[in-house]
């Protein structure tokens, strides 16, 4: 049902999440459900003629560091998720996510008082190796005491991030919003009109090529000669691999 | 010699309940717009906002509406459409959301 607002609000491309938070017991990865048993035939993305993609998703909730091994591990249901996402609920595990785990997305709970403070040198080591924050709006639009966590909270995440963000929606199909409304949240969140635009759009796109690159295990998949803008503070880069994916 | 620039931001009304149509009329919509920018950007916002602001056309059949507000004060109506939540008429209520689709000088 939310799939087909979806494809009728103008996405062109939408992922199934499912959601492992390891504070309830025995949780399993199970494999991902593959959208071609879902959608026998994909709708075709309004104004062009390709078809909607329809991705695979993981949302691992980490509370403690012993639930970071799953991902270390090869387990292969792991590696069928097309894009991969951690929520990490300490300032350690937020650390360890932005620097070491192998995830395409970093997720933040705006809608209370952090328990942490972002810092700068993992959010700069995130962004270098293409991992996007992402924050859920629908609170913001359901409730009003949300809205102003979630503005503050979002303001000082844009801030600290330099608006590499993407946005999630939730469960019920009348709390979704378009791709247009959902940029001009990020307007309210502090981004620029650019970066709201991006956020929507160029940003969640890299996260899907970053999560291809995850499963096919090169270094490179596109690559598109662009200017380096010159940061500000020069952070160490990590010796591991580094999935680099620009457009 | 200031010129009277508008904005024109078209979006439709999505809802899962059929009968969500029968409330797309311009007092409904005008009010669930004002009450919007309301709540998001306060009586500041409800102010700048409401010089000029007007519900050009719509259309019930298919759900389309075409607004019209200041370019001053665009950013402000388009940055509160998103919390539209439900439309209400003749004390009938029904959940819905705006989609924007374009906006227009």
């Amino acid at each position: 049902n939310i799939l087909t607002v979806c494809f009728s609000v103008g996405y062109s491309a939408v992922a199934l999440n499912h959601v492992i938070d390891f504070k309830e017991k025995k949780q399993e990865i199970i494999k991902p459900v593959s959208p071609a048993e879902l959608f026998p035939s994909l709708p075709i993305v309004q104004g062009t003629s390709k078809r909607i993609k329809v991705l695979t998703r993981l949302t691992l909730i980490v509370s403690d560091p012993s639930h970071c091994n799953l991902l270390r591990s090869t387990s292969a249901n792991i590696r069928l998720y097309d894009i991969i996402a951690v929520f990490p609920k300490t300032e350690k595990l937020f650390h360890i996510a932005c620097t070491t785990l192998d995830v395409d997305l970093v997720c933040i709970n705006v809608t209370e008082k952090l328990p942490f403070y972002f810092r700068r040198p993992p959010v700069n080591m995130a962004i270098d190796r293409g991992i996007y924050f992402e924050l859920l709006y629908t609170p913001a639009i359901k409730d009003s005491t949300m809205r102003r966590y979630t503005i503050s909270n979002a303001i000082s995440l844009m801030q600290i991030c330099k608006g590499k963000v993407s946005s999630q929606s939730e469960n019920k199909p009348l709390e979704l919003r378009g791709p247009y409304d959902v940029a001009n949240l990020g307007l309210l969140f502090g981004l620029s009109e650019g970066e709201a635009k991006a956020a929507v759009s160029t940003n969640c796109r890299a996260t899907m090529l970053h999560g291809e690159t995850r499963k096919s295990a090169c270094g490179v998949v596109y690559t598109v000669k662009k200017p380096r803008k010159v940061e500000e503070e020069e952070t160490a880069v990590p010796a591991c691999k580094k999935a680099k994916t620009q457009t | 010699h200031t010129a009277l620039s508008r904005r024109y931001v078209l979006c439709e009304v999505v809802s899962e309940d059929p009968r969500c149509r029968q409330c797309i009329e311009d007092r409904a919509l005008g009010l669930a717009v004002r009450d919007a920018i309301a709540r998001v950007h306060g009586d500041y916002g409800l102010a700048c906002c409401s010089i000029s602001f007007t519900v050009k056309y719509l259309n019930a059949y298919t759900g389309t509406v075409l607004l019209r507000c200041r370019k001053d004060s665009y950013r402000l109506l388009c940055s509160a459409l998103p919390f539209v939540r439900h439309l209400e008429s003749r004390a009938q209520r029904y959940p819905c959301f705006l989609n924007t689709l374009h906006v227009g000088g």
